[in-house]
């Protein structure tokens, strides 16, 4: 204490400590600022959402389970994507899981695309929104209930997708 | 010496003052400042518009108002293309001063020429 009382009034004020505290509060507004830009430029929860989106619904319009089977139904192509960014870039994930909805599913479809971010799906979906965490891919997930166009029997669509780009 | 002491604490409070005052002003130039340099701007309509093509479902126009863009890259001096669409990457590449501008990619397929700019009306057309 005897730094600040028992000196001359311009060096109580100008002192090493002073410029210490003006660099603290300075360093701190700078990470803040540049902290709040990056958390609002991130976008990859709503990425993955409009994938899921995009997936989900057309898929669901004119359901065919048959036609999906085929070994020649390409995503892709149905539902407008682009296959190169899937395959090129490490930024898109998903996985849609078909079954007729009973525990016991005899008939059951995967189709799945991108990068292989599963396990950080699962985990990051069994965790609660606010604990989320920002290393990880964002995911999404829709559950729909669809009949087929032909037999309409029901079956159950769940779409997984993930985001990562930055 | 009396006075001299009291002298130098109002020198000592005045400069406090100043260097204070200059300290905090500069902070709140940066701070609002920084969300306005062409970089952030760049960066921020980047994503806007990949989001803009990913969101809309396949048939749908949008249009998006890019005036403001305009305005930064006459501000920079910057003639060039403000938007372009890399359609073989599906990437969306913002510039509004030279230099390699910012990116953003898009899973959507856009058949090439579904982007473009009506430039009287500063206006963004984007047919998915």
């Amino acid at each position: 204490m005897k730094f600040f009382t028992n000196k001359k009034a311009d060096e109580k004020y100008l002192s090493f400590w002073m410029f210490l505290i003006w660099a603290i509060i300075g360093v701190s507004i700078v990470l803040g600022v540049l902290m709040f830009y990056s958390v609002q430029g991130d976008v990859r929860q709503i990425e993955a959402q409009s994938l899921v989106n995009r997936l989900s619904s057309c898929l669901s319009f004119g359901f065919n389970y048959e036609e999906i089977t085929k070994s020649d139904f390409n995503i892709y192509l149905e539902c407008g994507l682009n296959k190169y960014v899937f395959d090129k870039q490490n930024f898109y994930y998903f996985n849609i899981n078909i079954t007729d909805g009973s525990i016991t599913s005899q008939s059951e479809k995967i189709i799945s695309g991108g990068n292989n971010w599963k396990t950080e799906c699962d985990y990051q979906l069994l965790k609660k929104e606010t604990e989320k965490e920002s290393k990880f891919p964002q995911c999404a997930k829709k559950d729909s209930i669809v009949f087929d166009s032909k037999t309409n029997k029901k079956y159950v669509i769940s779409v997984i997708a993930a985001s990562n780009q930055k | 010496m009396k006075s001299k002491k009291s002298q130098n604490s109002i020198t000592g409070t005045v400069m406090f003052i100043i260097l204070n005052v200059a300290f905090f002003s500069i902070m709140f130039i940066f701070v609002g400042a920084v969300g306005t340099t062409g970089g952030f701007i760049e960066k921020e309509y980047a994503r806007k518009i990949a989001l803009s093509i990913d969101k809309f479902v396949p048939g749908t126009e949008v249009s998006m108002d890019i005036s403001e863009l305009y305005s930064y890259a006459r501000d920079n001096n910057y003639a060039g293309s403000i938007v372009t669409v890399d359609y073989v990457n599906s990437r969306v590449i913002v510039k509004i001063k030279a230099g390699e501008g910012s990116s953003f990619y898009y899973f959507t397929k856009l058949n090439s020429g579904a982007v473009s700019i009506d430039e009287k009306k500063m206006l963004l057309i984007i047919k998915v």
